[in-house]
């Protein structure tokens, strides 16, 4: 199989991640932060290390900010619903997955407004001064994503922090598509949120997400529970992490995104881009050439895009398509890929497109064999 | 040497002081232990040596993180 459906999950994981995992359920198998003999204190290290791991490489404050969650679906929206309060307004872009907008219009039927920034590829003058003509005297936060997963569009997130600061305003940033690939440093970055999940860029396992806070403002629990702290209290600690762990943290899956986080660093995220942007190139320069296929952006480049690409063979069904690059042994997701507003950004809400994401796993003969397959179909 | 205990609501909090204590050339060892007030239920412990005490926590509460009484 050629697996070019990276943007739904990284495939495969870096070889020690399953050693990782094995020696977790092995070694460090007690419920972290619970009981206080040797393995439990062992579990409380590794989620320790994975969190002080995660701290460095986005430039946290500290370990204590990095909150994990089940997903990063989950992240976003413990920030929607722990920010926004009736009256509030958000600005999105129009290039949302729907782990954006589904909570927004929920959170729409308690008062809470939305409007959309269009994106601009290409044109971060133009796509802040979108964000811009949004803000209203009750705009409490700009929530958007830094990539769009269907098209690879990238919004100009540090000069929309730098809007949302000048204003007053919190900022709050999707990096689903782009955590492990593109540069995200809190140190530079003026977001207040930036939520992540394990499985994508960072190499980990699904089941587990990233909230990175940076900033000291409380927020608004969505879940509480048992968090191993103060357990006489009955109401939530109200310091970090715990106030927004409640449950039994997923060790096995963060045991493998602090190896998929080590593999990164190894082979420098800086690599790892260069090599995927070599390769959606080379497909998107040879998708471009073919007179029956349609591409939908400019040539991605790292500056305006990530590396992936949506395309349609002309006149067919972009799930027709994925059918047969799926019985030649090569795998895609076809469709609308949860974000229903960027397909109708595009103009592509009733076709569909098919998208290819490579890995740092992806060689260039895997492009080659994609590009033949899809030749002859 | 007389060790004394420097109380912390949580695990994460209390590696982080761990981390402070012992970058700072100072030894400590952490463990979980149950708050004998019966207010918090089970917290964990900082073990300093006493003369150290107050250099310690004085870390700790500089880098943000409340202690318990």
């Amino acid at each position: 199989m050629i697996y070019l459906d990276n943007a739904a999950t990284t495939w495969p994981k870096p070889r020690d991640t399953v050693q990782a995992m094995n020696d977790a359920v092995i070694n460090s198998g007690a419920n972290p932060g619970r009981g206080s003999y040797d393995m439990a204190m062992r579990s409380s290290e590794l989620v320790y290390k994975c969190r002080c791991s995660a701290a460095e490489f986005f430039g946290a404050k500290s370990p204590e900010y990095v909150i994990f969650t089940p997903s990063c679906t989950h992240s976003i929206n413990y920030v929607l619903k722990g920010v926004l309060k009736t009256g509030d307004h958000v600005i999105i872009s129009n290039l949302e997955h729907n782990a954006v907008t589904r909570p927004l219009m929920q959170l729409a039927k308690r008062g809470i407004q939305f409007s959309t920034a269009k994106v601009h590829e290409c044109n971060p003058e133009d796509t802040v001064a979108e964000f811009r003509r949004q803000l209203r005297r009750n705009t409490k936060m700009i929530f958007c994503t830094h990539a769009s997963n269907a098209f690879g569009i990238k919004l100009p997130i540090y000069e929309i922090g730098e809007l949302a600061a000048r204003n007053g305003i919190l900022f709050g940033v999707d990096c689903a598509q782009s955590g492990g690939t593109a540069e995200i440093d809190l140190k530079k970055l003026r977001a207040d949120y930036i939520c992540l999940p394990a499985h994508k860029g960072l190499y980990g396992t699904m089941g587990l997400g990233l909230l990175i806070i940076n900033n000291d403002m409380q927020l608004a629990t969505v879940v509480e529970g048992g968090t191993g702290s103060l357990s006489g209290l009955n109401t939530q600690p109200d310091f970090l992490p715990d106030r927004l762990e409640s449950g039994t943290l997923n060790v096995l899956s963060i045991a493998a995104l602090d190896t998929g986080l080590r593999f990164i660093n190894e082979v420098s995220r800086e690599r790892i881009e260069r090599h995927e942007f070599r390769l959606i190139n080379m497909a998107y320069d040879a998708i471009a050439e073919n007179e029956k296929c349609v591409l939908y952006t400019a040539k991605p480049s790292a500056e305006t895009h990530v590396p992936l690409l949506s395309f349609n063979i002309k006149d067919t069904p972009s799930d027709e398509i994925a059918q047969k690059l799926g019985k030649k042994g090569i795998a895609v997701r076809a469709g609308l890929h949860c974000a229903g507003d960027a397909h109708r950004a595009m103009g592509t809400q009733k076709s569909g497109t098919v998208r290819i994401c490579p890995s740092a796993f992806t060689n260039t003969s895997e492009i080659k064999q994609f590009l033949s397959v899809l030749e002859e179909i | 040497m007389e060790k004394t205990a420097i109380k912390i609501g949580s695990s994460t909090l209390a590696m982080r002081a761990c981390e402070i204590v012992r970058n700072s050339g100072m030894e400590c060892e952490l463990r979980k232990l149950s708050d004998s007030s019966g207010k918090y239920g089970c917290l964990y412990a900082i073990y300093v040596d006493s003369e150290n005490r107050w250099r310690a926590e004085s870390m700790i509460r500089s880098a943000g993180i409340m202690v318990l009484p």
